[in-house]
């Protein structure tokens, strides 16, 4: 029985993910076309000739230590001639057409290949083995990689939600619909990035550590949690928030097996973050002088540390280099936001979460976004209310559950601060998709703050309500929103 | 479900069906010049004028790339006449909150539909209304070669505006057009069903999800 829903649910992921590979046009998806190079580049490696001054990207570097210069002989092509392919490519799918505001002599100045290379290894491989013949067929290819990885997703969240609801098939069985039935996840599953494959690992570890809060993890479980989080930064600098993930995972056990309240939990770790985000603000001041101070001792680490150290800086430097640096050119300005400024920013946020497609070009109507927001709004106050029985000892879950739900949320609030800390730093805006690494923790606490709310007698008509309420947002956006831009027919009247 | 909510269920849905092939409910955009990359005019006293011909029936809006930095932007009017006798059409104001330069947006000017455009040329007119803010109203289109139909206070102009015309359809007209544009991006002549099966599919697992969900599951509690 269990296996059926969990089947149905996943047919519906891949029929949905699949309905939007064959709906958004090629290329307008955030940022594919330089994903796809990269992946191409790796593909073709044995005969690829790097004539573009790009020698100190790791794709170059990925390229030179795999491939073999100098066999190619006269089947080699060049990164030139692969770029010139893909910009024939986009103008046979009107990309700038639908796209006038990308000036293709600019194109490429916006690039991918400084990615770590997991992704695109793995994707290489794929259409090495598939020897296609066109960078069309290839690029579809890569976006239906994405949905069989988004299967692994929504297939891991049903994993997430059977370990810390066993005895609620139906509501366990929600955050997996959820994910499946959110159209943005729908759209950004059929896309050529590398996002989908640090959500799977990402998933992976939420399912390990749920059921560790339950079961004990031994120490295959602990090597498990490690290999995952080393693999998500080999896929992307935004894994980076597994690392403190994992920490909190050890800290959330800690503090339930000393039963302390969670209470006084949250107020030690708001302290420690607050000092934390002082220390980064004024970091400028002080990391130059202490830097200095600990040269001496670093150079004395073994060799295998100091490299660990410096691939882990690597990843710091490229997910917040150029904020330090506006810190300390003062280009940076954290506080005060001007209310225009952090209602744009939650705007963008909320709708790249929800749907708002392609180059975040085609958005839903504007009520559909308003009563989506009621529905957060909603999930934040069953939880305040579920925090509330459990305070007075009528809540339903047990200690370890409590335990797990804690460390879902600290998960979620570690990948936000790590996402926007930049975004505060140099006023920048990013989208709502940047949480999707988070969004088994987020799904459950959605669905469990719903639920609380919810006027409805049990769990399974629960469940139906939310498929047909997101498949109806699902079928708005579709209809609406994509069909309306990106092929100009609207079957229903659009916003 | 029991029989009779079956039959009501399959009889909404084919009458939502037909519906959708009949009533017209639906837009189609039929012509559209794209190329919006050139600020083309900042709009003065006088009047912009695009020339454009309506392909089919139903002609309900027009989509123009009109920008400004002023907030609320200076009220800005378009009118459709037709060409030859100069009669007005339609009718309608440019949104009070227009885009700012750079975004390449547009802007939709909505009307009652106009039964009998099928084959029509119009004049397409923007004007400002409020004397004041001058040059604040930028209007974005392709700047050059000749016969693109644009006229300034009556004397023509390289270049044409981007527009995009939208003519009310039937559902069953829509989705035809829809099945032609998916079919030419590159899917091949039968493109067009693959999306169209994914979504019957999707339905059909949709419909199996919601019906396991009605069903109780061995030790499933209800709180």
């Amino acid at each position: 029985m269990r296996d059926r829903r969990l089947g149905l649910v996943l047919a519906l992921q891949l029929a949905h993910g699949l309905l939007y590979v064959a709906v958004v046009p090629l290329w307008q998806q955030p940022d594919e076309v330089v994903h796809f190079e990269y992946a191409k580049l790796l593909a073709e490696r044995d005969r690829v000739r790097l004539d573009l001054p790009l020698r100190e990207t790791t794709a170059y570097r990925v390229v030179a230590a795999l491939g073999a210069p100098g066999a190619a002989g006269e089947s080699a092509t060049s990164h030139t001639a692969i770029r010139a392919e893909l910009a024939g490519s986009l103008l046979r799918h009107r990309y700038w057409e639908l796209r006038p505001g990308v000036d293709p002599a600019e194109l490429f100045t916006y690039t991918e290949l400084r990615q770590p290379p997991l992704y695109y290894l793995v994707a290489g491989e794929v259409l090495r083995w598939a020897r296609l013949s066109s960078v069309d067929a290839e690029a579809y290819l890569l976006r239906v990689l994405g949905v069989v990885l988004s299967l692994a997703v929504v297939g891991l969240a049903y994993g997430v939600g059977r370990a810390l609801l066993p005895g609620r098939p139906a509501l366990a069985m929600a955050p997996a619909l959820l994910v499946a039935l959110l159209p943005q996840y729908a759209s950004l599953s059929g896309a050529v990035t590398n996002d989908r494959l640090v959500e799977v690992l990402a998933a992976a570890l939420f399912v390990v550590t749920v059921r560790a809060t339950r079961a004990g993890l031994g120490s295959g479980g602990a090597f498990l949690l490690l290999g995952l989080v080393a693999l998500g930064l080999l896929v992307k600098s935004t894994a980076l928030f597994l690392v403190p993930a994992l920490l909190a995972f050890w800290d959330v056990r800690r503090t339930a097996r000393r039963d302390v309240s969670w209470g006084r939990f949250a107020a030690w770790r708001l302290a420690l973050l607050a000092a934390g985000v002082a220390a980064f603000a004024t970091s400028p001041r002080w990391l130059p002088a202490a830097a200095d101070a600990l040269a001496p001792a670093a150079a004395r680490l073994p060799a295998g540390l100091r490299t660990a150290g410096t691939a882990v800086a690597g990843q710091l430097q490229q997910r917040f280099g150029d904020s330090l640096v506006a810190v300390v050119t003062g280009r940076a300005r954290v506080f005060p936001p001007s209310l225009v400024e952090v209602r744009r920013y939650l705007a963008v946020l909320f709708s790249g979460f929800w749907g708002n497609f392609g180059h975040m070009e085609a958005p839903l109507a504007v009520w559909l976004y308003a009563l989506l927001a009621l529905g957060c709004g909603s999930a934040v106050v069953g939880l305040l209310l579920g925090t509330r029985d459990r305070a007075r000892g009528t809540g339903g879950l047990a200690p370890w559950q409590q335990t797990a739900l804690v460390f879902l949320a600290v998960s979620a609030l570690w990948a936000f601060l790590l996402t926007f800390a930049r975004d505060a730093l140099v006023a920048s805006y990013s989208q709502g998709r940047y949480l999707f690494p988070v969004l088994i923790p987020l799904a459950v606490l959605l669905v469990l703050g719903l639920r609380r709310v919810a006027p409805v007698t049990d769990d399974r008509a629960f469940a139906r309500a939310l498929v047909v309420t997101l498949a109806a947002v699902d079928a708005l956006g579709l209809l609406q929103a994509v069909l309306p831009f990106f092929y100009g027919v609207a079957l229903l009247p659009i916003p | 479900m029991t029989r009779g909510g079956r039959l009501l269920a399959t009889g909404l849905a084919a009458a939502l069906v037909a519906a959708g092939g009949v009533l017209p409910v639906s837009t189609v955009r039929l012509t559209e010049q794209v190329e919006r990359r050139h600020p083309l005019a900042a709009l003065g006293p006088g009047r912009l004028v695009q020339t454009v011909r309506s392909e089919a029936a139903g002609l309900a809006r027009i989509d123009l790339a009109v920008t400004s930095r002023r907030r609320p932007a200076p009220r800005t009017r378009v009118t459709l006449r037709r060409a030859g006798t100069g009669a007005p059409a339609a009718s309608g104001l440019l949104p009070a909150r227009l885009p700012a330069p750079g975004g390449h947006e547009y802007v939709t000017v909505a009307f009652p539909a106009l039964a009998d455009s099928a084959g029509q040329t119009y004049e397409v007119t923007i004007e400002r209304l409020d004397p004041r803010d001058a040059g604040t109203v930028t209007v974005w289109g392709r700047r050059a070669g000749p016969g693109g139909g644009l006229a300034s206070d009556g004397a023509a102009v390289a270049g044409a505006l981007a527009f995009r015309l939208w003519h009310r359809a039937a559902g069953a007209t829509a989705l035809r057009h829809l099945g032609e544009r998916l079919a030419a991006r590159g899917a091949g002549a039968w493109g067009w069903a693959i999306p169209l099966g994914l979504l019957a599919a999707h339905g059909a697992v949709l419909v199996a999800l919601l019906r396991r969900l009605a069903r109780a599951t061995p030790g499933e509690d209800a709180a």
